[in-house]
């Protein structure tokens, strides 16, 4: 049994949520419900690459909002 | 209440010590109540605030017994305010992580809390890892400060460095008590990484409270003031489970490394304190459980590792009041639990507000009896992700399809499973090569990536070699010009280096107990390395009949079971590799050898491999050992 997020050779999304949380998803499963596509179709290691350079902080975007610019 | 153990056993190799039926054992007396249960609530009260209401409802209660003195909640209280206040003054804020190197001390539960009551997240920094790895993890993790007892740990410049007994200017009262969000992250806990850069799970506070209720609300932890031993390392998330415990008033015994290591001691502890509730892994479980024959046996929460179907039908048919947990630390601890009843193992039910998927890889719901799918957890108890690490939080915290409200996320745990014909979830195995060995979560790539990173290796595998049943260790290969015959070093102390330096970087349960040197690596046709075409390990087999002294006996006893090739008397058995069932097979090896009445703590008493000779010389002039009956450990017994 192969994972759908662990295919180098496949097509991939980013997603986003209202939390700004990303997700790397498989272009050949429909996107949930309450997520974004932001970048892709595009290879896995490309995506991942995009989202190490567009997502700094990892903690939900409502948190971080409230510590300021800490 | 006594009940016997079935005395019907499956057949084991001969190599195994075993007796033909366990003593009976008593489950312990349940206290009894003198605080009403906590009230259900749909939204699970903070921790902070619950320690609030156990310091006002019983301050005169004893928080914590560790081996350096007790306190009672309302100096707790006193202790973890100053601390705090002590930390707010060297501008520790709300979002904000701070390490803690603490060894096992009544220090270590006040910094936890004085960490959160300042607002920030505590990020565990064992003393005993090796200083190049707490440097990296206070790096890694941006600290804002550290606590410690000593002046100087290995954390980069500039970062403020407090003791656990520290108190500011501020009183204690100035430091106004946070109430963190659900939100706000409460530790950040290191797991092996399999690209070698060790992952920093970070946690909310929301999901610690959400974790002890479910475990409330399952009965897993009762209403009535419990004594909890903390028997897992700060250091991993079973530690959780353990250490909040406080926060709802129950008393926490903090168990030091040298009583947990021995079997014995840990036994003598737990009836000192009449513990009630005691966290180990299966394997640890094995260790004691002879020690507690006849005696009074706590509450156990069994995790880290699947419990083997023996151990459960033991603990079952004996009536021993027992849960098996399971949960990746990047659920919170625990997602999954069953109490060990019934015929077999299996993970159990989901904790409140867990929800469970068996997914296929195309993420659509397994639904057959035995189908084999990989396990999804998702709900308010996960992780925020790996700190520092968006690429790989996206790759495993990814959007979950089931989820009623939009937007939610869902954890692939890599972890397979199936649904018996009964219903059951069961646990099958791994999708990748992340290995747990005595309840050590290890990616073997870590390994490989540090042992291919020392001078001279051009390549590395690393496999689990179980030489005996249940008795699993790393074994290392290697090629490359350091190691190659004909380099300038001798081709038997390579290894012995390879494994010096890996101890430099590596926690101890991340170093393999053997390296083998290989001409070449043996590849897959399409060129990977092809792990099941790697030899039996060299170092395993060693001679059975060893002549010479006394010293030289111990000596081979000491390689074999460790695996290394030589040992020297400046040796610590601990710092190369030694754990707590490798000790318990350098004892009875002895004993056998030697027939000297010979104790685990002689062992792990002794500074280095000269000390622990001495100890042996004196056991063996002391005269010959009474009979003993067998142990009923299952370890190998000859090599």
């Amino acid at each position: 049994m192969s994972n759908p997020f662990e295919n180098d050779n496949a097509g991939y999304l980013v997603l986003v949520n209202d939390e700004n949380q990303h997700s790397l998803w498989p272009v050949w499963i429909d996107v949930p419900a309450g997520w974004t596509t932001v970048h892709g179709e595009a290879p896995r290691q490309e995506c991942l690459e995009w989202i190490e350079t567009n997502w700094t902080d990892i903690r939900p975007a409502s948190l971080v909002a409230g510590l300021g610019n800490r | 209440m006594t009940s016997h153990h079935r005395s019907t056993r499956t057949a084991v190799p001969s190599d195994l010590i075993e007796i033909e039926e366990y003593p009976a054992m008593t489950t312990f007396a349940e206290p009894a109540a003198t605080v009403p249960a906590a009230p259900a609530s749909s939204a699970p009260a903070d921790l902070l605030a619950r320690l609030r209401a156990a310091v006002a409802a019983h301050p005169a209660r004893t928080a914590v017994h560790a081996a350096d003195g007790s306190l009672d909640f309302a100096a707790l209280d006193r202790r973890t305010a100053a601390l705090a206040a002590a930390l707010r003054a060297r501008g520790v804020r709300r979002g904000d992580k701070v390490g803690v190197h603490l060894a096992r001390t009544l220090d270590l539960p006040v910094a936890l809390l004085a960490v959160w009551r300042a607002g920030a997240a505590y990020v565990p920094l064992d003393p005993a890892y090796p200083a190049e790895r707490i440097s990296f993890m206070a790096a890694d993790a941006g600290l804002a400060a550290v606590v410690s007892a000593e002046a100087a740990p290995p954390v980069p410049a500039g970062v403020p460095v407090l003791r656990p007994d520290a108190a500011s200017e501020a009183t204690a009262a100035d430091a106004d008590d946070f109430v963190p969000d659900p939100l706000d992250s409460a530790y950040v806990i290191y797991t092996s990484g399999s690209t070698g850069r060790p992952k920093g799970v970070e946690v909310p506070h929301g999901a610690v409270a959400d974790l002890a209720a479910g475990l409330e609300q399952v009965g897993a932890y009762r209403p009535e003031p419990s004594v909890v031993a903390w028997n897992a390392s700060v250091s991993f998330d079973a530690s959780v489970q353990q250490w909040i415990r406080i926060c709802r008033g129950d008393t926490l015994v903090v168990v030091d490394d040298a009583r947990r290591a021995d079997p014995a001691r840990l036994a003598a502890l737990l009836a000192e304190h009449a513990v009630t509730d005691l966290d180990l892994t299966p394997s640890h479980w094995q260790l004691l459980r002879e020690q507690l024959t006849g005696a009074a046996v706590p509450r156990l929460f069994m995790g880290g590792e699947p419990v083997p179907e023996r151990t459960w039908r033991e603990l079952a048919d004996g009536g021993i009041d027992a849960f098996n947990l399971y949960g990746p630390t990047e659920c919170t601890v625990d997602a999954i639990t069953a109490p060990i009843t019934g015929p077999g193992p299996h993970l159990g039910e989901p904790l409140a507000g867990v929800r469970v998927h068996l997914l296929d890889e195309r993420l659509r719901p397994v639904t057959g009896a035995g189908e084999v799918g990989e396990l999804y957890l998702a709900g308010p108890g996960l992780a925020h992700g790996y700190a520092g690490q968006p690429g790989l939080t996206a790759g495993r915290f990814v959007a979950d399809p089931f989820a009623t409200a939009p937007g939610a996320r869902m954890y692939r745990t890599g972890d397979q499973a199936r649904r018996s014909a009964e219903g059951l979830l069961e646990y099958v195995g791994r999708v990748d090569r992340q290995v747990k060995l005595r309840g050590f979560r290890i990616e073997l790539g870590e390994v490989e990536h540090a042992l291919a990173a020392l001078d001279g290796v051009t390549a590395a595998a690393v496999t689990v070699h179980e030489p005996a049943p249940g008795d699993t260790r790393l074994a290392a290969y290697v090629t490359g010009p350091a190691v190659a015959p004909g380099s300038t070093a001798p081709a038997s102390t390579a290894p012995a280096e390879l494994l010096a330096e890996l101890r430099r970087t590596l926690p101890a349960h991340l170093v393999p107990a053997t390296v083998t040197v290989l001409e070449a690596m043996p590849l897959t046709p399409n060129g990977k390395v092809d792990h099941r075409a790697l030899p039996v390990p060299v170092a395993e087999a060693a001679p059975e009949a060893v002549g010479g002294g006394v010293a030289e006996q111990v000596a081979e006893v000491w390689r074999t079971v460790l695996g290394v090739p030589e040992v020297l008397p400046a040796d610590d058995f601990l710092s190369l590799g030694g754990h707590s069932l490798a000790a318990l097979r350098v004892v009875h090896l002895l004993r056998r050898k030697l027939n000297v009445e010979l104790q685990l703590r002689h062992l792990l008493d002794a500074a280095d491999l000269a000390a622990f000779t001495e100890a042996v010389q004196r056991a063996a002039a002391a005269g010959p050992a009474a009979a003993r009956p067998a142990l009923t450990a299952r370890r190998p017994a000859v090599r």
